[in-house]
């Protein structure tokens, strides 16, 4: 066994008890906790897979912006003190009933492609071919990347041709803006809400 | 480590995060559970991405998961900052009780 397969057992167990204890503990607090060591624990996961970029975005955009949000969300709506909401046994059995028809659907859907998907594939290419080419005509002095690389991703993203992700990329950040102004625009106080709190 | 695995783990990842938004009351651990859904989703583009078809362009699989962490992101601002308002308004967060547009 190497160390990339006792690597990946360790991760896979962090990730799913603390994915559990956060769909199962009943303080939302500690639920946002453990879905961060989750989301962390996923961040080394992609670092197994070769996928470095994926993984630094992951903990600064997942880690260091949306749990931290989810926590000042957390700790601006409720009290520490509060109450829990409980959950009938009849609704959480519903639920679990629920899952498994999921769970037996998706496993009956891959079942029949498992052992596609089981077989190591040693000798693959991690560059479509067109890519290396015009690579190379650009720099004769091009290597092909091992793995996608933070250079080749950010080269990727600033195409504009058929190849390159340019439209998408402006439009998303047209999308954060317009999220960005929408959050700011929801959360603020009405009037209405300040004149009654004067 | 192989593809099937990875993808065994996003599949009990997706399970559990659909079990958590079927049980939750509270709105923001609704929000956890669908953090983990694509969390789950996440982890299959870049195994697929890894572990492609020989001739697969592994960068072009890992700019997609860039673009979903973009937009959870802010999906995830819009949506707290729902709640916030909705906190303000009703003051609970419990989803058998906010029922005003119940038709």
């Amino acid at each position: 066994m190497e160390i990339v397969d006792i690597l990946f057992y360790l991760f896979t167990i962090i990730i799913i008890g603390c994915a559990i204890l956060t769909v199962t503990l009943k303080h939302v607090l500690h639920a946002a906790i453990c879905l961060m060591f989750t989301l962390f624990t996923t961040g080394a996961l992609f670092l197994l897979m070769n996928a470095e970029f994926v993984a630094l975005v992951q903990v600064m955009v997942y880690i260091g912006g949306v749990v931290i949000f989810i926590v000042y969300a957390i700790l601006l709506t409720t009290d520490l003190g509060e109450k829990f909401l409980p959950v009938p046994p009849a609704k959480r059995a519903m639920a679990a009933v629920f899952t498994l028809l999921i769970a037996g659907i998706m496993t009956f859907l891959l079942s029949s492609k498992i052992k596609l998907y089981s077989d190591p594939l040693e000798d693959r290419v991690n560059q479509s071919p067109e890519v290396t080419m015009v690579m190379e005509q650009r720099d004769p002095n091009y290597e092909k990347p091992e793995f996608p690389t933070v250079a080749s991703i950010g080269e990727r993203l600033l195409r504009s041709d058929t190849m390159g992700f340019l439209i998408p990329f402006e439009v998303i950040s047209v999308i954060l803006l317009a999220a960005l102004f929408a959050a700011s625009t929801i959360a603020r106080k009405s009037k209405r809400e300040e004149e009654a709190a004067a | 480590m192989s593809l099937g695995s990875l993808i065994g783990l996003s599949f009990c990842l997706f399970c559990i995060g659909v079990f958590g938004l079927l049980t939750r009351r509270h709105v923001i651990a609704m929000f956890l559970s669908i953090e983990l859904m694509i969390n789950a989703a996440l982890i299959n583009f870049v195994a697929f991405a890894h572990y492609g078809v020989t001739g697969i362009d592994a960068t072009a699989g890992n700019v997609f998961p860039l673009f979903i962490i973009a937009l959870t992101s802010a999906e995830m601002a819009i949506g707290l900052a729902i709640i916030v308002a909705l906190f303000r308004r009703t003051q609970t967060l419990d989803v058998e009780s906010l029922t005003d547009l119940n038709g």
